[in-house]
């Protein structure tokens, strides 16, 4: 569903344009700083996902991004709107707030037509909204259900409803698949992908799923005791964790002339045979993100004597990456 | 994918206490609390007429006492009931999770107030009305009954409006969600919670900061 309605400011936004910039974003509550000078940018059309461990300070940023808690220190815009302008930004954004509801006694319906109400729609384009994105997050059947009735799945995708409502420049996602068994997270992850394909609006989604996280983000942003520690695609992340990856080989011809090519590659650190009966060579590569891959691939074409069968790349997981650059913090 | 072409509101909803009130008296007397108050307010009202105008049969309790009485019993129970339902406006909607969604609503935090205290005082002019029949019982015999209802309906107004202000700034300014109830409104006007209004925050200047994207994986 996407309105075809453009607020001023955000139909400025255009793909690859930066909608939201954070500089130097802190926030104190005492020793160490909730969030110690966090500085990031965010272009329209992009998913990032604000990773970290617990109390690593990934809500208070949400929070303050959201208007919801003001930054003791530091900054941010939302479409140029600075913190000061809270009823503007407030407009140009969506939120579902961690572990939100609605309330238990109107249906799921009414509390998305409450809240297109509240952002100025008419009674009847709220009816209209409110049918559209019921029927986006695939809740049209309980849409009349009083929301005490709703699973946990339905009242996440209701809450994520009503953060699409008037086509945000800015989604703002808390843990939104928290709970959810695997058919809703990867129903909530389809959402999440639309929403900044078919609208062009920038997602950021904090959640501590790494799985997730490499699913749907286009960067990545980690966090750990209030500070940015790394900021980058998945991949640019993994070539920064100095971890190492695999790859997995099937040859056939000459099986020591492949070993000793791919030995007279820097990137090779090692090559012993894979596991029993598959015929494979396991290959140790010294880099996480699987730089070496395309030289590997061409030396082992071009050698005499050895035909490539098979290739399978195991990059570094991101689970590893993620304790790596975080030094394996809780 | 459905294409709605909507026209853009150009701005918040205005008037929106009117919205923010239509839910919240939904939420009271739609879910059955509110009627269940008022059935305990008529179970009171019932005992206190009845006791009253025993008493005041057997010539112990002079009949204008009765009244008043009565009068004090519905004042308290109607004010108490608003000041429970005021006080649950904003930290019973914090604690059942339903708050955060309308304070980040493009609304002005006046509505909300307005809105919130409206739903709160209707508890105390449905007393009211639930009491008129039991001030009649009473107030015929001293022929008191216009005095004893305009008094009722002026003092108990008065304090209820204040108590419900008092109760929702108390529960506003607990907690998290407090501070962002109370520390953005520059457009706060509300009376009560104005004297309590934070200063905005400061404003930030920007700076870009890019970074490459990647294709999304499926």
């Amino acid at each position: 569903m996407a309105t075809e309605i453009a607020e001023p400011a955000a139909a400025g936004a255009t793909q690859g344009q930066n909608v939201l910039e954070a500089r130097k974003l802190t926030r104190v509550y005492g020793e160490p700083l909730a969030v110690d000078s966090v500085s990031f940018g965010v272009r329209a059309g992009e998913v990032v996902g604000l990773v970290g461990p617990n109390a690593a300070g990934k809500t208070t940023i949400m929070r303050m991004l959201t208007t919801m808690l003001a930054p003791s220190a530091g900054g941010f815009r939302v479409l140029g709107y600075g913190p000061d302008q809270a009823g503007a930004i407030r407009r140009m954004i969506g939120v579902f707030p961690e572990n939100s509801t609605a309330l238990e006694s109107q249906t799921g319906r009414a509390e998305l037509q409450y809240h297109a109400r509240l952002r100025g729609y008419s009674k009847l384009d709220a009816e209209r909204l409110a049918a559209a994105l019921l029927s986006e997050v695939n809740l049209e059947v309980a849409a009349d259900r009083r929301v005490r009735g709703y699973s946990r799945g339905m009242r996440q995708r209701l809450g994520i409803a009503r953060a699409l409502i008037g086509d945000p420049a800015v989604i703002f996602l808390d843990e939104p698949t928290l709970g959810l068994d695997p058919a809703g997270r990867r129903h909530v992850l389809d959402i999440i992908l639309q929403a900044a394909a078919n609208r062009g609006s920038a997602v950021i989604v904090s959640t501590h799923l790494l799985d997730e996280v490499e699913r749907v983000c286009d960067r990545v942003l980690i966090v750990d005791r209030g500070q940015l520690v790394a900021e980058g695609t998945v991949d640019e992340l993994r070539a920064r964790s100095g971890l190492p990856s695999r790859a997995y080989v099937q040859v056939d011809g000459d099986a020591e002339q492949a070993v000793r090519t791919m030995l007279s590659l820097s990137a090779v650190t090692g090559v012993e045979p894979g596991p029993a009966g598959s015929g494979e060579l396991r290959v140790d590569l010294d880099d996480g993100s699987g730089d070496a891959v395309p030289a590997l691939v061409t030396a082992l074409i071009g050698a005499d004597g050895v035909q490539l069968r098979g290739f399978t790349f195991e990059p570094a997981g991101l689970e590893d990456v993620f304790l790596a650059l975080t030094g394996g913090a809780e | 994918m459905t294409t709605l072409e909507l026209s853009r509101p150009e701005a918040p909803a205005r008037g929106a206490w009117r919205l923010v009130a239509g839910r919240e008296l939904r939420d009271l007397w739609v879910s059955g609390r509110g009627l269940t108050l008022g059935l305990v307010a008529a179970v009171l009202f019932s005992a206190v007429t009845y006791l009253s105008a025993s008493e005041a049969s057997l010539n112990l309790l002079d009949a204008q006492e009765a009244v008043h009485l009565l009068i004090q019993v519905v004042v308290i129970i109607g004010c108490l009931l608003v000041l429970v339902s005021a006080a649950d406006a904003v930290s019973g909607e914090r604690e059942r999770r339903t708050l955060e969604p309308v304070l980040l609503a493009p609304v002005s935090r006046r509505d909300l107030a307005i809105g919130k205290l409206v739903a709160a005082i209707s508890l105390w002019m449905a007393t009211f009305l639930i009491s008129i029949p039991y001030v009649l019982v009473l107030a015929d015999g001293p022929g008191i009954v216009a005095e004893a209802l305009w008094t009722t309906a002026i003092v108990g107004t008065l304090i209820a409006v204040g108590l419900a202000g008092l109760a929702l700034l108390i529960s506003a300014s607990r907690g998290a969600t407090g501070s962002a109830w109370l520390g953005r409104s520059s457009s706060c006007s509300c009376s009560p919670l104005r004297a309590v209004c934070r200063a905005s925050p400061r404003t930030a200047s920007a700076r870009p900061c890019c970074t490459s994207t990647r294709s999304r994986r499926g």
